[in-house]
């Protein structure tokens, strides 16, 4: 049936080489959190678990020992708002930007992408006064905020590449037929340009909910805390550190990711190569 | 396009219901968290704790004063304790408000920090000896002093040196959650090759000789300390066993002494040591996993109290054939610790918000919440008042009982009488120049090369004892 | 294009929907550069206790004579270079060797982001339990294959540490890179390999002159991005080693956080922006031709 060529090996030699490269972890994760906690730290390392159990599970959700739903739930409603507002904001933003007449224009264009190359650890400290002057310190709402800022130059410049791209006819003959603006938005350009929008807000949402150092500062509730500060937390637990607990919590963490993003999957690629194609 | 089977679920419904099962599983157990009573688990303590009321959530209460306590107990156990406490203390006094606020130890820097330009700077806080010495200014050391003579000055265990102003009867912070370096050896194998196994005191001899016995590797290794370039535990062991030489950072005048003969002996010391570790360089990690989770291993560790919880709760069969010690000497006797005192921050407090600290800090030093504390990290967390150190809870703890009920805590206590601190330089107290060294790692950095790279001692000693001269000089530029 | 000239009204709308743009580009650079650059200015500012002086433009003279800076400097250029070209290599090989695959291709392709999408604090975690020194996988099987006779100790030595990183920055990004690459590959014209292959050219010829052709401009730009996002990266770096590894992001951290100099760290932030802009003005220019 498959020809068995010297083309297929190398292929499947290669298949194997990169699978395993980017799929190791992930076995390691999982043998790992349904071991229990003494043998994590046995050598040699196991490769196939040498007792299962699941206790690292049972101890994640118990909150006595670590607060995963409350962190998990504080993570993705702020990912989830920050994107949308994120998103949103950009839909309006990237349009004008690209089909309204707007002076200086191509300066914001330029120093939208400038933005974009500063952030992080940068402004963090200026950020934090911001956020005290607003009278924001201490709430989730900072945090959104912060998101949402900070994505929007990448969001925006996606997006605006993306509106570029499309031919102006279409929404011209909607003007002519009497649609306003936003008509012409929502209606028109918003739906051809769902895979690129999807994109943008996976990717707004991923920045969301990694997100560490201003979570760190901007938040000083234990309530409030998100998943990657509990993470910081568990990993310095001095005697009652599990490599075990970690592995199960960093599993149940990335698993919701992983399937939004195969749900998405296939908006998301065609978004995101659209733009490369195109240059 | 899509791969759809005639007859079975299509991909997306798949993915479909996945994504509805997951976020069910999600909702479900967001469910069980907040209405279920919470069951309280220790791993020697069981006690149920009714449906949850967090204290923490509610946004503070106008009209009454608000108290910000920063706790570097970041674990859910401890955290629990703290809530309780603080959920007592209010009722007790309905007129203050305590917000206990975790911060992991490694992110007391930057949130101080930006609280600090912010102006929102805790009331009271946990605050380490090797932490302090650039906030010493905004601290009320008046109000501590006044908690402390409140209690009682010999109502401690020890002498209160380290947080003392020095020439005054006043105190910066007061001890609240002290650690002491800790020997632990395995008596059996001392036995095997006809060791003298002591048991309040041990000698650099003793652990030198000792090591050289014990270590037949790839099985065996005769000691373990840390001595990794850029962990905190390198700083520590320098002082570890120096202490027990004399050694000193700082002197009365603020000079590094680190060259000095006393220092080269030490570094001199742990070049020899090293021989007897496992090969290459060691962590903290390192540290507390293979001595007590690998029993076999390692003959002697150079650990501290926080390795006597963690033998209980993995090998406690190893407790009978090991001893602790918490004195060394070699030409004196001296013990390094830290020491996590409660500190009152005068910065962004009024006068009624450092009363009401006050009050909650001889709270968290007398009550018996200190005492329940102390019991989920036996020694590693200790008691320092006396009725607490000596109350029926505390004595009765089941870890405490394991390794040797109230003769294992005098014993304790004889080395916390022995301790010092970097940070403290006699005659000055805590000093600022005792930084720059210790967030450089400087220190580290000098034990990683002689034990690891084989350096010369001297040199070594006398390299980075400038460096660490300079480094204090551009800190007061 | 746009839409001038056509109706008034669209000025006023214009206008209102660019304000988001305004207020995220006050948050990210009018507000705070200003800001550091007056920190950097002054010295021991924001420290408690102890008087800012001014000191112009000492600190960044001082800063360039660093050791630690310019050790840090090296490292940034080190770590840029080597994760960037090596995302992008490993990323061609993975999509030139799938670009034929027909079946089985979305699973591959899911298979592949794992890497990129999973939360960082999970990947981060794992990556420090596979290369624990004493209990890690990493080096059990580097001792089985002989490749090394004593345990590397990947998470405290310095070197060791920093080539961790590199490898977990081009486990993390390759997929990215194998994306891009991929959809470039796959819309390169297919019968000018038929003419090649018709013409008689060989396989490596066929990719010296369609391929490359083909993708090199977004290997550019991937390279671009991969550049300037690895040289601000701050996140993966501190959470893998806790500041063992020093490249300049870090550096600052430390610098700022943990030794209280603001006024340092607020300098070496700056120069980081500068450097950033600078180079990405040049490259911008030549190699893409903006």
């Amino acid at each position: 049936m498959v020809k068995v060529t010297g083309e297929l090996i190398v292929f499947i030699i290669g298949l194997v080489i990169v699978s395993t490269f980017a799929f190791m972890p992930f076995y390691i994760m999982f043998i790992s959190s349904i071991m229990p906690g003494v043998y994590q730290f046995r050598f040699p390392p196991p490769l196939l678990p040498w007792q299962i159990t699941h206790e690292n599970y049972m101890d994640l959700f118990n909150p006595r020992t670590f607060p995963f739903t409350r962190l998990f739930t504080n993570s993705i409603l702020l990912a989830s708002f920050s994107a949308t507002l994120s998103t949103t904001l950009a839909i309006f933003g990237a349009y004008s930007l690209v089909r309204l007449p707007i002076r200086g224009r191509k300066v914001i264009s330029k120093l939208i992408v400038v933005c974009y190359l500063m952030g992080g650890i940068s402004i963090a400290l200026p950020l934090y006064q911001i956020i005290l002057t607003l009278g924001l310190y201490d709430t989730l709402q900072s945090l959104m905020l912060t998101y949402t800022m900070t994505t929007l130059p990448l969001t925006i410049f996606f997006l605006a590449n993306f509106f570029r791209s499309l031919p102006i006819e279409i929404e011209e003959a909607a003007l002519i037929d009497g649609c306003d603006i936003p008509a012409v938005l929502f209606k028109i350009v918003v739906p051809i340009s769902l895979p690129s929008i999807v994109s943008v807000f996976y990717f707004a949402f991923v920045v969301a909910f990694n997100e560490y150092l201003y979570a760190l500062l901007f938040l000083n509730t234990a309530e409030k805390y998100t998943l990657p500060i509990g993470f910081g937390m568990l990993y310095t637990y001095g005697e009652e550190f599990s490599w075990g607990l970690v592995n199960a919590a960093a599993l149940l963490t990335s698993i919701p990711i992983i399937l939004i993003f195969i749900y998405l999957e296939k908006h998301l690629i065609r978004g995101l190569t659209m733009g490369a194609v195109r240059g | 396009m899509s791969e759809s089977k005639p007859n079975k679920f299509s991909r997306r419904a798949f993915l479909n219901y996945a994504a509805g099962a997951v976020a069910g599983g999600i909702l479900a157990s967001a469910a069980t968290y907040y209405l279920a009573p919470r069951e309280v688990i220790t791993k020697t303590v069981t006690t149920t704790v009714g449906t949850p009321t967090s204290t923490q959530e509610a946004p503070p209460p106008t009209g009454k004063t608000y108290v910000e306590f920063w706790t570097e107990l970041v674990e859910e156990p401890r955290m629990e304790v703290l809530n309780r406490a603080a959920e007592a203390f209010m009722k007790e006094n309905p007129d203050i408000f305590v917000k206990v606020v975790p911060v992991a130890e490694s992110d007391y820097p930057a949130k101080l920090t930006a609280a600090y330009i912010g102006g929102k700077m805790p009331q009271v806080m946990e605050l380490p000896t090797y932490f302090a010495p650039e906030w010493l200014t905004e601290l009320d050391a008046d109000a501590i002093t006044d908690v402390i003579n409140e209690i009682g000055e010999d109502q401690f265990v020890y002498p209160l040196k380290i947080w003392q102003i020095p020439g005054e009867k006043k105190w910066y912070a007061a001890s609240w959650l002290p650690w002491l370096t800790q020997i632990y050896y395995r008596k059996d194998w001392f036995d095997e090759v006809g060791l003298e196994t002591p048991e309040d005191v041990i000698t650099w001899d003793q652990m030198l000789n000792a090591a050289a016995k014990l270590n037949k590797p790839p099985d065996r290794y005769g000691v373990i300390f840390v001595n990794a370039k850029e962990d905190i535990g390198a700083n520590q062991i320098y002082f570890n066993v120096g202490y027990a030489n004399g050694v000193k950072l700082l002197d009365e005048d603020l000079n590094i002494r680190f060259d000095d003969p006393e220092s080269i002996e030490t570094l001199e010391y742990l070049q020899e040591l090293s021989s007897y570790t496992p090969p290459g360089p060691d962590d903290s990690k390192a540290l507390f996993t293979l001595y007590p989770v690998q029993p076999g291993t390692i003959g002697i560790a150079i650990a501290n109290t926080y390795m006597a919880f963690r033998i209980y709760n993995t090998v406690r069969d190893l407790i009978p054939k090991n001893v602790i010690i918490s004195r060394i000497k070699n030409k004196v006797e001296g013990m390094f610790g830290e020491d996590y005192g409660l500190a009152i921050f005068k910065t962004n407090s009024t006068p009624a918000q450092i009363e009401a600290s006050k009050k909650w800090c001889k709270f968290l030093l007398t009550s018996k919440y200190y005492a329940e504390l102390c019991g989920l990290v036996v020694f590693g967390l200790f008691p320092v008042v006396k009725s607490v150190t000596f109350s029926e809870e505390y004595l009765n703890n089941p870890i405490v009982r394991a390794f040797g009920g109230r003769k294992a805590v005098e014993s304790l206590i004889e080395g916390f009488k022995r301790m010092q601190v970097p940070a403290y330089a006699e005659g000055r107290g805590i000093v600022k120049e005792f930084g720059p060294p210790w967030s450089k790692f400087l220190i580290a950095h000098a034990v990683h090369e002689v034990c690891n790279e084989g350096a010369s001692p001297k040199e070594t000693a006398v390299k980075y004892a400038e460096r660490m001269r300079r480094a204090i000089q551009e800190m007061k530029k | 294009m746009s839409f001038s000239g056509i109706y008034k009204t669209t000025k006023l709308y214009g206008y209102l929907f660019i304000v988001a743009c305004i207020v995220s580009i006050l948050f990210s650079i009018a507000y705070p550069y200003p800001f550091n650059l007056y920190v950097s200015l002054f010295n021991n500012m924001l420290r408690p206790g102890v008087n800012p002086a001014f000191v112009g433009l000492d600190n960044y003279v001082k800063l360039i004579h660093d050791t630690d800076f310019q050790k840090a400097l090296f490292s940034s250029f080190i770590y840029v270079l080597t994760t960037s070209v090596g995302t992008l290599i490993i990323g061609l090989f993975a999509a030139l060797l799938f670009n034929k695959l027909t079946r089985g291709k979305r699973v591959l392709r899911v298979l592949i982001l794992l890497p990129y999408v999973t939360p960082l604090v999970s990947t981060v975690y794992v990556w420090k339990y596979m290369f624990h020194p004493v209990t890690g996988i990493v080096n059990y099987v580097l001792l089985l294959l002989n490749l090394i006779e004593t345990p590397v100790n990947w998470t405290m030595d310095p070197r060791y540490a920093f080539t961790m990183v590199i490898i977990y920055e081009i486990w993390r990004y390759f997929p990215f890179s194998y994306l891009m690459i991929l959809a470039a590959l796959q819309s390169i014209d297919k019968t000018l390999y038929e003419a090649a292959e018709i013409d008689g050219a060989s396989i490596f010829q066929r990719f010296i002159h369609i391929t490359i052709p083909g993708i090199w401009l977004i290997m550019a730009t991937v390279l671009l991005i991969r550049v300037l996002w690895n040289f601000n990266k701050f996140d993966d770096i501190y959470l893998l080693t806790s500041g063992v590894v020093q490249t300049v992001p870090v550096y600052a951290y430390s610098t700022a956080f943990r030794a209280y100099e603001f006024s340092k760290g607020a300098s070496i932030l700056l120069l980081m922006a500068a450097i950033t802009f600078i180079f990405s003005y040049i490259y911008l220019k030549k190699v893409l031709k903006w």
